[in-house]
């Protein structure tokens, strides 16, 4: 394959290689900064004009001024122009080492970032120059109003009952018509609409002409002033390129990357800073029409599509997290829909294995055996990526269920983690709440108190009409249900009011062209008039498992256990010490994972009442909330704040992630684990949800090569899970694997130079790849467990 | 039907992803055996007090001791038909070898869970010795046609071995040894009912697996595995698509014999290691039968 590789697929490849190595150099992230400074600026300037600064056209004009000013470089190797570097700081907590579960406060200040950047006389940031622009984004009315929101909520923030925030990022744009017909034609398109926000949308567009032309000139001006011939060649076709795109449509492969990337780089930035989880979609899809072999050849193809995957990256630890990338899938006939392009995603990835972007991929019945076999070699080597997998047979009924329309399922893709939206269609808000049923089930058991703080955060038991605790507990499960009904209004009020915020101050008419703007004419994130085909908000809920075992024990507590319920409730109040007695009969109880049904069904029934619950709340736009059963390492979190719990777990200790058993409590195996999780109601989960199987990588011992292995996993693990075999109605629709053992990861923190010789050692956690040797130890241990978990 | 319990196996006993419905009562008594609690037909309690859980606070009727060490009066237990240590208290102390289901549930769990066997997977009937429940076990085999992969393991020792030739898709035997005096002495039954019906089954056409379980001092001398590999050779003779599978004696069940009060007798036997193993499979090849090392 070598010797038919040309001279300039080899110098692509070379080049890929250096822009990766550069980017993992990449220490310290400030051109987020420079972008929010320019912002600043530009926002002053306006507002002395008398400009609304609230109105689309103030922020197009801004997002022209950001893409004319903003620093820009190409690194040594690259064949596309482009980064993400202005939209994200170096701060996401979860893949920070420095990250502690204890000092975790939730994302509710926009302007905690600037604790995150140090002057530096290198970049020129002096202390004033951050502290001018922080001050003034805190003063600004966004910032100020959104404070006003939390200080409202705090009582139930503080401890988490539920949670909210104002959603950026989180959405699929949709590249194609830009993709085919370049940025003229839709700047037209927008301009002749008459429609003010249609100007607004098309002056936006400008900003990425600017970008291009910015770009082309320092690769003209590099061009001059190098002597490698290698780099001079990249220099000279990127310049060829960008003449033609992103203003006219993509006419190959090399075209369609760099529009993509440019278009990429302009959304973030208006979205800045951090607009975590923008998924790329189908993304073989996308490039398909691009890719002839007669023009590009194959090894050229990964190549191309490599450069766009370095695209993706921000600085070492790439902190631009949650961007999804999938492949596979069926159209509306449920006929297949891979492709060569999807093979080479799949042969770019595993040539890459970074932690970011992270790859999905969609199966379904008809999904051909070459593709398992393709994801083999991703399951089965140590430390690679690994794809999470989503059934396309099971989303495709549920989206249907929820109204999509058929023609819209295809295109159906993740952002962030797992949570389903249409492509360039779907505004879903999806991480605007989150709620802690846990922490529920602690107020129903304690008089409406805390166990932590004994703060009084709800009614206590008199007034939901018990006359005390024999009663309560009596009925617990109805008076849980009271409790979440009583929560969830405010909760959604909350969420409600962070969106509308957001909304009325932020408005993104560039990302709104990719998102369904060319047709409504209107912002994603308008709150009067819905601006994309489909809305909704998005409530992430914590604390099935918990939730159900702890019902289970105190029903077998009070009736099979004969205890006063009385001395239940001083066992949790004491974390269970001196209550021995108790810690062993809860702890022995059957727990829902194992296939007993007798504690499953209270997570059948607990999951259909919140999934009810939760779906019954209304958005801004009267659309509803979406239940989404994901816990983004939030378990840890949220568990941080939740007292002992009726099931025996002690206080502060992690909640079950997403719909998975409580950790080490899943003793039966992994086929009576699944046979459990049949038993939910995933045709509710209408938000998503989250699920994790560790696999040991003994289960494929004895097969040599790795086509074999993913067949195997397709079989044994896959195939049944997602009932391929068996024509269930309702069946799983998302899982994610670590293969791995807990003996393994232990070796590699030990010796990483011997385990992982280029400091990358990848595993998944939620919808995201990390690198695990990056983790702090808290995340790195919740890994170790749910792997060990169900052995 | 009474089982001792069930559960999954992958690629093991037989293909594919299986659930394995264990037998309950057996008429060999084989020194080596890893599940003692298959060999009575009456249901038994398993007792393992080093689990930690206060044993004694669970049985109301004082067959627990009332000092340490905790020790189980198994006359109580004979007679006790509630068991509040397992049903009401779930004590992890007590577990239960021994329920009764019928093939009817045996139907209806199958339809349940069978989107888990995959395309090649489905149901083995252990034991035990899952022959001595004949009439349930093909009434079952009757109710699964169609609807699964079927396979039985058993000694071979029936007299009315061929009924489960034509009632399962697969047949799993063991081939523990072959002289009767030896078996007698290890196994307490002869073995020449179970080798005629071995070679019977090969000349069937039955799907077959034939078990070799090598254990120290029992078939691992040249006379026994010499006799072994002349059975084999006949029933490859007769069948040539019969798998050989070699497991090698193991102590997992240890364990299992201090929790039903029984003396283990092959403590001071060592378990075959991986190379005498694969001797025995080379000589095998030799005789151009192919064995696969599976334990």
């Amino acid at each position: 394959m070598e010797q038919l590789m040309t001279n300039w697929t080899k110098i692509v490849k070379n080049g890929a290689e250096m822009v990766r190595k550069y980017k993992r150099s990449q220490k310290t992230v400030s051109d987020w900064f420079f972008v929010q400074e320019i912002k600043m600026n530009e926002r002053i300037r306006l507002k002395a004009s008398g400009v609304d600064l609230d109105s689309p056209m103030a922020h197009a004009d801004i997002l022209c001024a950001v893409a004319k000013q903003m620093p820009l470089s190409i690194p040594f190797g690259a064949v596309i122009a482009g980064s993400q570097d202005g939209a994200f700081s170096a701060s996401y907590s979860l893949i920070n080492p420095s990250f502690k579960v204890e000092d975790f406060a939730g994302y509710c200040d926009p302007t905690a970032i600037y604790a995150d950047i140090s002057p530096s006389d290198q970049s020129g940031l002096t202390e004033e120059r951050i502290y001018k622009v922080r001050k003034y984004w805190e003063l600004a009315p966004y910032v100020r109003q959104l404070k006003d929101v939390y200080n409202d909520y705090e009582d139930f923030t503080d401890e988490v009952v539920f949670f909210f925030e104002p959603v950026t990022g989180h959405h699929i744009p949709d590249m194609r018509k830009f993709l085919k017909h370049g940025i003229k034609n839709m700047m037209e398109k927008a301009q002749v609409s008459g429609n003010s926000y249609g100007k607004a949308m098309a002056r936006a567009m400008e900003a990425a002409l600017i970008l291009a032309e910015r770009y082309k000139q320092l690769a003209e001006t590099k061009y001059s002033s190098i002597n490698d011939e290698d780099e001079k060649e990249r220099l000279s076709r990127m310049i060829s390129v960008l003449e033609t795109v992103p203003y006219n449509g993509a006419a190959d492969l090399h075209q369609a990357v760099q529009t993509y990337a440019l278009l990429w780089q302009i959304m973030v930035i208006e979205q800045s800073p951090n607009p975590y989880a923008i998924s790329a979609g189908n993304i073989d899809r996308v490039l398909a029409p691009y890719y002839s072999p007669e023009n590009t050849n194959r090894d050229l193809a990964v190549e191309l599509v490599r450069h766009l995957l370095c695209f993706f990256q921000v600085g070492n630890r790439c902190w631009a997290i949650s961007q999804n990338v999938l492949v596979g899938g069926k159209d509306t006939c449920n006929e297949d829909t891979t492709d060569e392009m999807t093979y080479i995603v799949l042969d770019a990835f595993f040539a890459t294995n970074d932690p970011q972007p992270a790859l999905s991929v969609k199966l379904h019945k008809k999904t051909p055996d070459q593709l398992y076999e393709q994801l083999g070699k991703f399951f089965f080597t140590p430390g690679h990526s690994t794809p999470s997998l989503f059934n396309d047979d099971m989303m495709f009924r549920l989206l249907s269920s929820q109204g999509i329309d058929i023609n819209d399922l295809p295109d159906y893709s993740i952002a962030g983690c797992q949570e389903p939206l249409i492509m360039g269609k779907s505004s879903l808000n999806t991480t605007n709440t989150w709620l802690n049923i846990a922490k529920i089930l602690e107020l129903a058991l304690n008089d409406g108190k805390s166990l932590l703080s004994g703060k009084q955060l709800v009614p206590c038991w008199k007034e939901f009409g018990y006359e005390g605790i024999k009663e309560a507990y009596a009925d617990l499960e109805k008076l849980f249900n009271r409790i979440l009904d009583y929560c969830l209004p405010k909760m959604a009020e909350a969420g409600n009011r962070c969106t509308k915020l957001l909304g009325e101050k932020n408005p993104v008419p560039f990302t709104s062209s990719l998102m369904d703007g060319m047709n409504t004419f209107r912002d994603m994130r308008d709150v009067e008039k819905q601006g994309t085909k489909y809305n909704g908000s998005g409530c992430l809920i914590h604390g099935l498992s918990v939730v159900s075992d702890s019902l289970y024990a105190v029903k077998e507590f009070l009736g099979n256990g004969n205890w006063e319920p009385e001395k239940l409730r001083n066992a949790l109040n004491n974390d269970f010490a001196g209550y021995e007695d108790i810690h062993a009969f809860v702890n022995s109880l059957p727990k829902y994972g194992n296939d007993q049904q007798c504690v499953d069904e209270y997570a059948m029934r607990i999951a259909g009442s919140v999934n009810n619950a939760v779906s019954s709340l209304k958005n801004n736009l009267g659309n509803p909330f979406l239940a989404d059963w994901s816990t983004p390492s939030t378990h840890l979190l949220y568990g941080y704040k939740v007292g002992a719990t009726p099931d025996g777990r002690k206080a502060k200790e992690m909640l079950g992630y997403g719909i998975d058993p409580t950790v080490k409590r899943d003793n039966s195996g992994l086929a009576e684990r699944i046979l459990s999780a049949w038993k939910l109601p995933f045709d509710r989960m209408t938000g998503g949800y989250a699920s994790h199987i560790g696999l040991s990588p003994k289960e494929a011992a004895g097969i040599e090569d790795m086509e074999t292995k993913g067949r195997k996993l397709k079989d044994e693990v896959i195939e049944p899970l997602f009932g391929f075999e068996c024509e269930k109605e309702v069946s799983p629709y998302y899982v994610y694997f670590n293969i791995d053992s807990p003996g393994h990861l232990r070796k590699v923190l030990a010796e990483p130079a011997k385990y992982a010789p280029n400091g990358i050692y990848i595993m998944r956690i939620h919808g995201t790849f990390v690198n695990f040797l990056d983790l702090s130890n808290d995340i790195q241990e919740d890994i170790i467990a749910r792997i060990e978990s169900g052995k | 039907m009474r089982i001792f319990s069930t559960g999954w196996s992958n690629g093991f006993d037989g293909p594919g992803r299986r659930w394995v419905v264990y037998l309950k009562g057996c008429n060999f008594r084989c020194k080596w055996c890893a599940n003692p609690e298959s060999l009575l037909v009456d249901p038994q309690i398993l007792f393992y007090p080093e689990r930690g859980a206060n044993p004694q606070t669970a049985c109301p009727y004082g067959a627990v001791s009332k000092e340490r060490p905790w020790k189980l009066d198994r006359t109580i237990c004979r007679t006790c038909s509630d068991r509040p240590c397992i049903n009401k208290w779930h004590n992890r102390c007590f577990e239960l070898a021994g329920r009764d289901i019928t093939p009817k549930k045996i139907l209806t769990e199958v339809r349940r869970i069978k989107g888990l066997f995959g395309k090649s997977g489905g149901i083995t009937f252990g034991g035990g010795e899952a022959l001595l429940q004949l009439d349930e076990l093909l009434e079952t085999a009757a109710l699964l046609q169609g609807e699964c992969h079927r396979a039985v393991e058993t000694n071979a020792s029936s007299e009315n071995f061929e009924h489960v030739l034509d009632a399962f898709d697969l047949l799993i035997t063991d081939l523990k040894c072959v002289s009767d005096s030896t078996a007698l002495k290890w196994i307490g039954a002869k073995a020449g009912r179970s080798v005629n019906n071995i070679l019977t089954a090969a000349s069937s056409g039955i799907d077959m697996t034939i078990r070799v379980p090598l254990v120290k001092g029992f078939n691992d001398g040249p006379k026994e595995l010499g006799l072994i590999k002349e059975v084999l050779k006949d029933a490859k003779a007769r069948n040539g698509n019969i798998n050989i599978e070699v497991l090698r004696m193991h102590h997992i069940g240890r364990p299992k014999y201090k929790a039903l009060d029984m003396v283990y007798n092959m403590k001071d036997t060592a378990e075959p290691s991986e190379k005498e193993t694969l001797k025995f499979i080379d000589m095998l090849k030799q005789e151009n039968i192919n064995a696969q090392l599976v334990s």
